[in-house]
């Protein structure tokens, strides 16, 4: 062999070499800059981590994608179909045409993707966190419950706002982390859901810790025990079942009592605002999408700059926040230059700065005494009602002009007084529309004159029959379904009403 | 051991060969989609679905009107299906669309036909915003039928399928065909049992004949169409009148009803309005011009209901009548009925003074905290780029140097009720401030009437110019400026005399006048006057005599303030009543206060 063929043969086996390793890398497809969910799912931090961005889900979208957040979707869905808000000139046309009830499937305020992506999440811990237990020893079964419970809560929540808006929904409880997890779902009776929804709150009441020995911000912005009960009080309610309901109100209740510094209500004072909205994590918090301390909460544009699509209803003053024309001192700690600001109408609820970082107020313990309020008004224990809402309005420093005294034994009486403090203490927090149809359905629509009542003062005068008779037919009150997911899942049944 | 390589001839072969492969592998077709779209037009959509609609592309076909459905444009097509069709014929007594007159198909057709696409947004409570190519309005509206509920055309047919979306428009599917109207207005009183007594007084009056005119041979435009709002024989028996004979006893003031100045031929006349008004369209107006001369009728929506003349009228609230919604719309070929529940008719009114607080509104007055508070506050009657207040309408209402209401605590200048409207105003075009702003006055009866600005006067203020009802038929203009930078001694008389007993007169002369009681004067509550009778003080709140408005229908008119010269300075602008006081009528009292006391002309 000659010198130069064996350099050329060194040299290539020296180049085989350099091949044969750098093809480890060439070979190896994990992405270099993330985690893949092989690599995740080791330990109980991991859990967390997940769990975490189930609740950051709910304060703004992952990054790349363009959508509303979700606490815009919960505002619009639970306010614009009632008659605490109005649209601004500068409203869109999808806005202005739910408000004048022409509502078809096009309307891009009936996507429901921003709910189902924090479902998504909350299905992959449910899905995925069991699996840690066989990497870490230090996870314990009640440390994997408590997660568990959390993600089950959330998830319900989720569903909760879906089949009040939509009733009958797809109902995914497996993740989608691959493509052979696409799968054409079909939509299930509301009925359905709300009883999963039940036994899914019974396990979570078992498992969530009753405080997480850390911040309050922390027992307020993650789900503890008193926000599953609350929920499921909420949940029951729905479902006309009262006992229940009062049951799971009691249990609230009971631990208030034993913590009045950790749950009860903030009284006597007009600083109510401040504490419960622009501080945050007050007291009487029982559950809050944490904004603070940087998340925009978005509502600037919506509600306050001047490109504003809302501003409060014209007819607040009439018919919620009444003045004292004797002494106009004498206010509700709720109303005016409170919630909104009667001369510019403006909602200041969220907070006039932008960016503004007020938390999202899921429930309050306010919540948990007015639903047992009403549970109670139907249960025929009126008087019981009357002395709750008679407490709580002293509290809030409800005035007179908007005191009502129903006869204890009048349930439609009792429940419109309930319906109309609810109005004072939720107003614009997205809990409008759902309390009206709430007590509008009860008994098989027993009481559909307060939506004809609603809509007939809300839609101009030129719509006014023709949005009536659609009120008349129960399944208008429920959103259609997108017609981009209608197009994109042929299995999903669409509202007959929207057909 | 160099070497070329060359082919040796069977490998050229298999070279062609391998190449010959390649080419008839990239001959293969592919399928690439040409069109742009794959969305059907109307005529495509009908094609479609046979089972729904092969009667309805039978009928296009055979009225030739297929061609232009199925090409390029913008309609709205409300498409019967099959089994409406089917119905229909049955109606006709046909046994296939073949047997239909081609002419009767493309009136068919027209009728269902729109030359826009409105989609089911646009839909109202009363005529859709376009004529069908027939030439009758369609009306929509919605119905529940055992809990469901569907939009509704022509009272008529349910549409079953809305806003289908084809390539040249939009289709509503409805269950039934529509029918024309084929009944004038007078013949479908006429035939209704309800409306005997009417029906006598129209034709009795001659109004029959004018009633009784198809659209399409109308002479005269605006009266192609017409609403009627009548009274049912039930609705007079109430008021009393139990036939024609009584009617005509109470108001046939001469023995000729077709005289135009017989009250019969008024009250008739009183009744009918130029134009297709439908329900919808009358809750959006406040008043509808009658084919009695000068005569409106006003209305308003309360609830649910749409009242006629119910009026607020010097002070005095008068009960209105309400129409009778399950017996309206009535859709005729040349226009269209309503039913009042009681009687109306014009009314007689006389002439009285306003004295008009011009920030008395209801927007305003809802704001509790501030509405006639002196306290200093102000309430910004813009917002988003539109007005606050429905009677207040601002050249530009996006204006940066927003128009106010100010309650104010000031003691150099006093206005009645404390509260005046502050502008800022300038002539040309100008991003900041308002050109032009104009309002809506309170209930005039005919007649003329002087004009009276009452102002706060500033140094800075600007020079206005008046007009009446701009840009209708009504404009007039006022002679007489408004200069805001006048005191009252630009009538010539100065604080030496104004405390003389001609003082008054001699102002007034000269077009000027005190609004404002002065500390010399005493109510009869014993409440004292605001501002100095003389010294500093006493000549900055003048009222100024704009002219003569000459009001011709009773009826809530627009005054604009135009700015034409001055000075611009903001906020600088500050009007606080405008007084009508018909000719004939005092025009120095009665006086103002910062309060609401009132001062009449003292008794010498």
């Amino acid at each position: 062999m000659s010198k130069m063929k064996k350099f050329i043969y060194g040299a290539g086996i020296i180049f085989l070499m350099l091949l044969d390793t750098s093809c480890n890398k060439w070979l190896d497809l994990s992405p270099q800059d993330g985690i893949t969910r092989q690599e995740y799912w080791k330990t109980k931090e991991d859990i967390k981590s997940a769990i975490i961005g189930c609740y950051s889900s709910l304060i703004a979208s992952p990054v790349g994608v363009t959508d509303r957040k979700v606490t815009e979707y919960l505002f619009t869905w639970g306010e614009i179909r009632a008659d605490m808000i109005s649209a601004s000139p500068l409203a869109t046309i999808d806005d202005k045409n739910i408000m004048e009830v022409n509502i078809v499937a096009s309307n891009g305020l009936t996507k429901w993707a921003a709910l189902y992506r924090t479902i998504n999440y909350c299905n992959t811990v449910l899905e995925y966190a069991p699996e840690v237990k066989n990497y870490d020893p230090t996870l314990t079964d009640e440390q994997l419950n408590a997660y568990m419970g959390e993600a089950l809560t959330l998830r319900s929540l989720m569903y909760f706002y879906l089949v009040r808006t939509f009733r009958d929904v797809p109902f995914k409880t497996t993740s989608t982390s691959k493509d052979t997890d696409l799968q054409e779902l079909g939509t299930t009776s509301a009925s359905v859901i709300l009883d999963q929804l039940v036994a899914d709150l019974k396990t979570a009441d078992l498992a969530v810790p009753v405080t997480y020995n850390s911040t309050i911000a922390t027992d307020k912005g993650r789900i503890t025990k008193v926000a599953v009960e609350t929920l499921l009080a909420d949940v029951y309610l729905w479902m006309e079942q009262y006992d229940n309901c009062i049951a799971e109100c009691n249990k609230v209740i009971a631990y208030s009592i034993a913590n009045p510094l950790k749950l009860s209500l903030i009284g006597g004072s007009n600083a109510w605002w401040t504490l419960v909205y622009y501080n945050g994590s007050s007291r009487e918090t029982i559950f809050e999408f944490a904004n603070m301390p940087s998340t925009d909460n978005g509502f600037n544009a919506i509600l306050v700059n001047s490109a504003k699509r809302f501003i409060a209803s014209p007819s607040l003053v009439e018919s919620v926040f009444i003045p004292d024309d004797m002494d106009l001192s004498n206010r509700d700690y709720r109303g005016d230059d409170v919630s909104f600001s009667s001369t510019s109408s403006t909602i200041t609820k969220f907070g006039v700065e932008n960016p503004s970082y007020v938390n999202w107020q899921a429930y309050r313990y306010s919540d948990v005494l007015l639903l047992k309020a009403e549970a109670l008004a139907v249960k025929d224990q009126g008087a019981e009602a009357l002395a709750i809402l008679s407490s709580f309005r002293t509290t809030r420093h409800a005035i007179s002009s908007t005191a009502q005294s129903p006869d204890p034994t009048d349930v439609a009486g009792i429940c419109d007084y309930i319906l109309a403090e609810r109005s004072r203490e939720f107003a614009f927090e997205g809990k409008r529309w759902y309390d009206l149809l709430r007590n509008a359905k009860r008994n098989n629509y027993e009481r559909l004159d307060i939506l004809l009542n609603m809509v007939s003062g809300t839609v101009p005068s030129t719509m006014q029959q023709t949005a009536m008779n659609k009120f008349k037919d129960v399944n208008s009150h429920y959103l259609p379904i997108n017609e981009a997911d209608i197009f994109a899942d042929t299995k999903l049944i669409q509202n007959p009403f929207y057909k | 051991m160099k070497k070329i390589y060359r082919f040796k001839p069977n490998q050229g072969w298999i070279f062609m060969l391998i190449l010959l492969l390649f080419i008839t592998n990239s001959c293969k077709k592919e399928l690439y989609t040409q069109s742009t779209t794959d969305d059907v037009n109307i005529v495509g959509y009908l094609e479609l679905y046979p089972d729904q609609f092969s009667l309805m592309t039978e009928i296009l076909e055979r009225s030739g009107t297929s061609g232009y459905l199925g090409a390029y444009g913008t309609y709205t097509l409300f498409t019967p299906d099959n089994t409406a069709i089917k119905a229909w014929l049955v109606k006709l007594n046909k046994a296939s669309v073949a047997d239909v007159p081609v002419e009767d198909l493309k009136n068919m057709v027209k009728f269902h036909l729109l030359a826009d696409t409105i989609g089911t947004e646009a839909f109202t409570d009363g005529k859709l915003p376009e004529l069908t190519l027939y030439g009758q309005y369609l009306v929509t509206g919605a119905t529940n039928q055992n809990g469901s509920s569907s939009y509704l055309v022509n009272k008529q047919a349910k549409i079953t399928k809305p806003n289908v979306r084809v390539g040249n428009g939009v289709m509503h599917i409805i269950d039934e065909v529509l029918l024309p109207s084929t009944k004038t207005l007078a013949k479908m009183i006429e035939e209704s049992s309800r409306y005997t007594i009417f029906t006598q007084a129209l034709k009795e009056t001659g109004f029959y004949d004018s009633l009784n005119v198809e659209q399409s041979e109308a002479t005269d435009t605006l009266k192609r169409f017409q609403t009627a709002i009548i009274e049912s024989d039930s609705a007079l028996n109430v008021a009393g009148i139990s036939s024609y004979a009584q009617l005509k006893a109470k108001l046939s003031k001469t023995s000729s009803p077709k005289n135009h100045t017989d009250s019969l031929w008024l009250y008739v006349a009183y009744h009918i309005i130029p134009g297709a008004n439908y329900m919808a369209d009358i809750t959006e107006t406040s008043a509808l011009y009658t084919l009695a001369p000068r005569e409106i009728i006003t209305s308003k929506f309360v609830g649910q209901m749409i009242l006629l003349n119910d009026d607020d009228f010097n002070g005095v609230h008068e009960q209105g009548v309400a129409i009778n919604r399950s017996f309206s719309d009535l859709t005729t070929s040349n226009g269209v009925i309503h039913d009042s529940k009681n009687l109306f008719k014009i009314k007689v009114r006389f002439q009285v003074p306003l004295f008009w607080e011009i920030t008395d509104q209801p927007e305003i007055s809802s704001q509790g905290s501030i509405w006639r508070k002196p306290t200093g506050s102000t309430y910004v009657l813009t917002a988003n780029g539109a007005s606050l207040v429905a009677a207040y309408q601002f050249e530009r209402p996006s204006a940066g140097q927003t128009p106010k209401y100010v309650s104010t605590t000031a003691t150099n200048r006093y206005f009645s009720n404390s509260d005046y409207l502050s502008m800022s105003m300038i002539a040309a075009t100008n991003t900041a401030r308002n050109v032009w702003f104009e309002m809506k006055t309170p209930m005039l009866v005919k007649g003329k009437y002087k004009v009276w600005a009452c102002y706060g006067q500033n140094s800075n203020g600007p020079i206005l110019q008046a007009v009446f009802d701009k840009g209708t038929s009504m404009e007039q203009t006022m002679p007489t400026l408004l200069d805001c930078r006048q005191t009252l001694d630009a009538s010539g008389v100065v604080s030496a005399g104004a405390a003389l007993a001609d003082a008054d007169n001699n102002m007034l002369s000269q077009g000027f006048k005190r609004y404002m009681a002065h500390a010399n004067e005493t109510n009869v509550d014993g409440i004292k006057g605001s501002i100095p009778q003389t010294g500093t003080g006493w000549n900055v709140n003048p009222s100024r005599l704009l002219g003569t408005v000459e009001i011709l229908t009773t009826d809530r008119h627009w005054i604009r303030f135009t700015h034409v010269g001055g000075n611009t300075g903001q906020d600088y602008t500050w009007i606080d009543m405008i007084h009508f006081i018909p000719l004939d009528k005092d025009q120095n009292y009665p006086r103002f206060h910062k309060t609401a006391a009132i001062f009449q002309r003292p008794n010498l």
